[in-house]
C-alpha cells in the first residue's frame, strides 16, 4: 500500500501540469456534448437548448434530401484520403532529405521555412493562388501558357490536382517536423552497421528509416483519419474562389453548409451536420485504430 | 527542497492560469458597459433604463462621445440611457448572427430582409403591431409604407427612411466617354428592346480599342445578378412578377427571355474581351477597380444622388447611363429595417426608444456625423461639413450611412449635396412603376427546405452565366433542371398562393 501511494506521489507534479488541460478540455469539449441534442431540435434562442421543441430527424433532412449529397460526401472522403497520402510520403521524403543535410546553418533553416506555410492565413493563400491562376493577369495564362490560356475558375479539370499541392504544400511542413524529430532519434550505429554491410541509401531508408517512423505514421495516421468527415473550409471555399462552375470537384460538407446558412433552420442544421461528420469520423478511427492493434499492436492509440 | 520548488511552481502554473480564466470573461463583451445603471440623481424616482441600440458604423470604437452625447437628449426626452453597438458591413452576417445566438441583451437594431427568414425562425425578433401605443410617430411618418413591414401577421420591424426605387444604371468615366464623342443622350436603354443594349457593346468596342490598358466592363455586378431592379421576387429570386412586377403571375425568371439576352449581352463582352476575364470569380467592387483607374465602365444600382455618390466612391466624373425603369416593390422598402429583439429587457420601452428615434433631428444627426463642433460644423450653405482643419482621413467619427439610419430626412445634409436632396429622394420613387404586390411580404416559412436547396442550385450558376463566363443557352437549361429538383414549383405555387389571397383582400 506504501508503496502504491510514493509512486503516486512521484507522479502529482504531472498531475498537476495537467489540470489545466484537463479542466481545458472538459469545459470546453466533453461538458458543450450536452448541445448534442440540439441537432435534434428546433433549435431557438428564446427557448434555449431545453425549452426547444424536438423534432426527431428533420434537421438532418435538408442534408439526405440534397441533390448534391453523393456529391459532397464523395469530395470530403477522397479528397482527405489524397491529402492523407500525399501529405505522408511528401512528408517523409522531405523529412529524410532535410536529415540528410550536412551544414547545420541550412538545416535549421529549412527546418524553419517547410513550417512557414503552415502559419499562413487561408485567405492570403488564396490571393496568392489567384495571383497564379487569374485568368486576366495571371502569372499562368501570361507566361508560360500565353498562346494557350487555360480558364482556370471555368474549367473543372484541373482543380483536384490543384486543390491537393496547395493543401500539400501549406501542411506538410507540420508532419515533415515529426518525421525529422523521429529520424535524429534513431542510433547512428544502425546506419553504420548497415553502410558496413553495403547497403546502400535507399535500402537503409527501406529497412531502418521507416520502420522506425512506423509509430509517428500511425500515429498521424490516425489522427488524420479521425478527421475525414471535415474539410478546411478556407481550402475548398476560398482558394476555388467560390466558382460555381467548379462545384462538383471542389463543394465539399462544410461548403455546403455554409451556402445554405443563410436560409432558415440554421443552428440545428448546422448541429445536425456537425454530429453527422463527428461520428463518421468516430466511427472509421475505431475501424482504423482496431486494425492498427492487429497488426502492431504497441502502435494503436487506445 | 527540488521537490518542494516543483510542486510550488506547478501550483503557482495553474493558478496563473485559472486566474487568466477569470479575467477573460470580464473582458468577453464587445459592447462597453460603463452606461449601464450608474448613478442618476436626477428628479425621476425610476431607474433610467439603458437601451442597447446596434447600428451600422464603419468603424468600431469611436462611439464614447457621441454616445454620452446622445445620452444627454434621451435622459432629458425619455428617462433613458443609450449602449451604442457598432456593427460594419462585413461583420453584420457573422458577428452579429453569433450575438443573437448567444442571447446579448440587444435591445433594437437594423436587419436586411435576405436575414428575415433565419430570425423570423430562431425567434428573435418582436412583433412590433403589438406595441403600436408606442410607436405612433412612425406610423404617422411611414403612411402606407408601414403595411410593408409586414410578413404573414407579424409586423417584423419599421423601414428605414430612403428612396424607394432601386434602378440600375451604367457609370462610365466621363473624360473618356466624351474624348470618344459620346453623349448622354445617345444612349437609350429600355428592356422593351434589347437591341438598345448594343449601343453599349459598341461603345466598349471603341474603348478597347483606343485604350488598350483599361478594361472597358468590369466590376462584381451586372444585369443577370440585380434581380432586385428588374423584377419582384416578393423577397428573394425565386419566383418573381416580371417587367417590374407589372403582372400578378409568378414566374421563373430564369426561365424568361429577359434573364437570357442579360446573358448573352455579357457573353459578347467577356468573349470579344470587353469584360475582364477574371469577372465572375473576382469579387472587388466595380468602384474599387475604378478608383484604381483599371475601369471604364461599371454597373450599378442607384439613388437620387448618384453621381455625387460614385464621384466620391471613385474619384472620378462619371456619366449615367441608365438600363432600367424604376420600380417600387416590397423588397425595396423593407429592404433594411429597424427591428425590435426578444432579448430585449423592457420591449415598450424600446418601441418607445425607437419612435423618438424617428423624430429626433439631433439624435440622426450625431449618429451620422458625430459630435457637432469637433467632427462636423454647420457651413455658411446651411450644411454639415468638416471643421477646418479636419479632413476624411484624421476626423475622429463620421459615418455617412445616412440610409441605414432610423431617419435621414431629418439629418443635415452634407456638404456638395444638391438643393433639396432629401425631397429629392422622398419623390425619386413618385414616378415609378408600382409592383402589383407592393405591401405584400412573403411567408417563406412553409417552404424553408425547398429555398436553402434552391440557393445553393443558383450559387453554382448565378455568377458564371450572368457575367458571360459560360455558354448561355446550354448552362440556363442546366440551370432550371436543377431548380426544379430542387422543389421551385412549390415555392412558386406557395408564392401564388398567399399573392392570390392577398389580392382578393385589398
Amino acid at each position: 500500500m506504501n508503496k502504491k501511494f510514493a509512486k503516486l506521489k512521484e507522479f502529482i507534479p504531472l498531475y498537476l501540469l495537467m489540470i489545466p488541460c484537463a479542466v481545458y478540455l472538459i469545459i470546453n469539449n466533453y461538458i458543450p456534448m450536452v448541445g448534442i441534442v440540439s441537432a435534434f431540435k428546433k433549435f431557438r434562442i428564446m427557448d434555449g437548448i431545453l425549452g426547444s421543441p424536438w423534432v426527431g430527424l428533420q434537421n438532418f433532412e435538408y442534408l439526405f434530401r440534397s441533390n448534391d449529397l453523393t456529391i459532397i460526401i464523395r469530395n470530403t472522403l477522397l479528397y482527405n484520403a489524397a491529402f492523407i497520402i500525399v501529405n505522408t510520403i511528401v512528408g517523409l521524403f522531405l523529412a529524410i532529405l532535410i536529415t540528410e543535410i550536412k551544414n547545420e546553418k541550412m538545416k535549421k533553416l529549412y527546418q524553419s521555412s517547410i513550417l512557414l506555410p503552415f502559419t499562413l492565413s487561408m485567405v492570403v493563400v488564396s490571393y496568392i493562388v489567384f495571383a497564379f491562376l487569374s485568368q486576366e493577369n495571371g502569372m499562368l495564362n501570361n507566361s508560360i501558357l500565353k498562346n494557350h490560356p487555360v480558364e482556370w475558375f471555368s474549367d473543372p479539370t484541373w482543380w483536384p490536382l490543384i486543390l491537393i499541392i496547395v493543401q500539400c504544400w501549406k501542411t506538410v511542413g507540420y508532419g515533415a517536423l515529426i518525421y525529422i524529430a523521429g529520424i535524429v532519434t534513431i542510433d547512428r550505429s544502425l546506419f553504420e552497421a548497415a553502410a558496413i554491410d553495403g547497403a546502400g541509401k535507399w535500402k537503409q531508408i527501406k529497412h531502418i528509416t521507416l520502420p522506425s517512423l512506423l509509430p509517428s505514421i500511425i500515429t498521424l495516421f490516425l489522427l488524420s483519419v479521425s478527421r475525414i468527415g471535415y474539410s478546411d473550409f478556407g481550402l475548398f471555399y476560398l482558394i476555388p474562389q467560390n466558382s460555381g462552375t467548379l462545384f462538383n470537384v471542389t463543394a465539399t460538407i462544410d461548403t455546403y453548409v455554409y451556402s445554405t446558412m443563410m436560409a432558415a433552420g440554421g443552428i440545428g442544421r448546422s448541429a445536425a451536420t456537425g454530429l453527422m461528420q463527428a461520428l463518421v469520423g468516430f466511427i472509421l478511427i475505431i475501424l482504423a485504430n482496431s486494425l492498427v492493434r492487429k497488426l502492431s499492436s504497441k502502435d494503436a492509440i487506445f | 527542497m527540488k521537490k518542494f520548488l516543483s510542486i510550488s511552481i506547478a501550483l503557482i502554473m495553474v493558478l496563473v492560469i485559472l486566474a487568466g480564466c477569470g479575467g477573460k470573461q470580464q473582458n468577453n463583451s464587445s459592447s462597453s458597459s460603463n452606461s449601464s445603471s450608474s448613478s442618476n440623481s436626477s428628479s425621476s424616482s425610476e431607474e433610467p433604463y439603458t437601451v442597447n441600440f446596434a447600428y451600422h458604423a464603419p468603424k468600431e470604437g469611436n462611439q464614447q462621445e457621441v454616445n454620452d452625447l446622445i445620452n444627454e437628449l434621451t435622459m432629458r426626452d425619455l428617462n433613458m440611457k443609450v449602449n451604442l453597438i457598432p456593427l460594419s458591413w462585413d461583420t453584420y452576417n457573422s458577428k452579429f448572427s453569433m450575438m443573437l445566438a448567444s442571447g446579448e441583451p440587444i435591445d433594437i437594431s437594423f436587419a436586411f430582409s435576405f436575414s428575415m427568414p433565419s430570425f423570423l425562425d430562431g425567434g428573435y425578433i418582436v412583433d412590433a403591431s403589438e406595441y403600436e401605443e408606442y410607436t405612433k410617430d412612425i406610423y404617422n411618418l411611414l403612411g402606407e409604407e408601414v403595411k410593408a413591414g409586414y410578413i404573414g401577421d407579424m409586423l417584423v420591424g419599421f423601414p428605414m427612411m430612403n428612396s424607394r426605387a432601386t434602378p440600375s444604371a451604367i457609370f462610365v468615366r466621363k473624360d473618356i466617354f466624351e474624348a470618344l464623342g459620346y453623349k448622354e443622350s445617345d444612349f437609350n436603354i429600355t428592356t422593351d428592346d434589347y437591341s438598345s443594349f448594343d449601343k453599349l457593346t459598341e461603345l466598349f468596342a471603341k474603348v478597347k480599342q483606343n485604350y488598350p490598358d483599361i478594361t472597358p466592363f468590369d466590376g462584381f455586378r451586372t444585369f443577370g445578378l440585380n434581380t432586385i431592379t428588374y423584377v419582384d421576387g416578393l423577397g428573394d429570386q425565386f419566383g418573381v412578377l416580371e417587367n417590374y412586377g407589372q403582372s400578378t403571375t409568378i414566374t421563373n425568371w430564369y426561365e424568361s427571355e429577359q434573364f437570357l439576352q442579360f446573358a448573352k449581352l455579357n457573353r459578347k463582352w467577356f468573349t470579344e474581351g470587353y469584360a475582364s476575364k477574371d469577372i465572375a470569380v473576382d469579387k472587388e467592387l466595380g468602384q474599387a477597380k475604378m478608383k484604381a483607374g483599371k475601369t471604364f465602365a461599371i454597373f450599378a444600382s442607384y439613388g437620387p444622388n448618384a453621381l455625387t455618390d460614385v464621384k466620391s466612391q471613385t474619384g472620378y466624373d462619371v456619366v449615367m447611363i441608365p438600363v432600367s425603369e424604376k420600380m417600387k416593390s416590397t423588397t425595396a422598402v423593407s429592404g433594411a429595417m429597424n427591428v425590435v429583439l426578444h432579448t430585449s429587457k423592457d420591449k415598450a420601452k424600446a418601441f418607445q426608444f425607437l419612435n423618438w428615434a424617428y423624430t429626433n433631428a439631433e439624435f440622426n444627426d450625431l449618429l451620422n456625423w458625430g459630435v457637432p463642433g469637433k467632427d462636423w460644423i454647420v457651413n455658411e450653405n446651411g450644411q454639415a461639413d468638416y471643421p477646418p482643419g479636419v479632413t476624411v482621413q484624421n476626423v475622429h467619427y463620421h459615418s455617412d450611412y445616412g440610409f441605414i439610419y432610423p431617419n435621414q430626412y431629418l439629418m443635415t445634409p452634407w456638404a456638395g449635396s444638391p438643393e433639396g436632396i432629401w425631397d429629392n429622394l422622398k419623390n425619386f420613387d413618385k414616378d415609378a412603376l408600382i409592383s402589383k404586390a407592393f405591401g405584400l411580404n412573403f411567408d417563406s416559412a412553409p417552404v424553408t427546405a425547398e429555398i436553402s436547396q434552391l440557393t445553393s442550385v443558383i450559387a453554382k450558376y448565378e455568377n458564371p452565366i450572368s457575367f458571360g463566363a459560360v455558354d448561355p443557352e446550354e448552362n440556363i437549361k442546366k440551370l432550371n433542371e436543377e431548380l426544379y429538383n430542387a422543389g421551385l414549383q412549390k415555392v412558386m405555387d406557395e408564392k401564388q398562393r398567399q399573392l392570390d389571397a392577398w389580392l382578393a383582400k385589398q
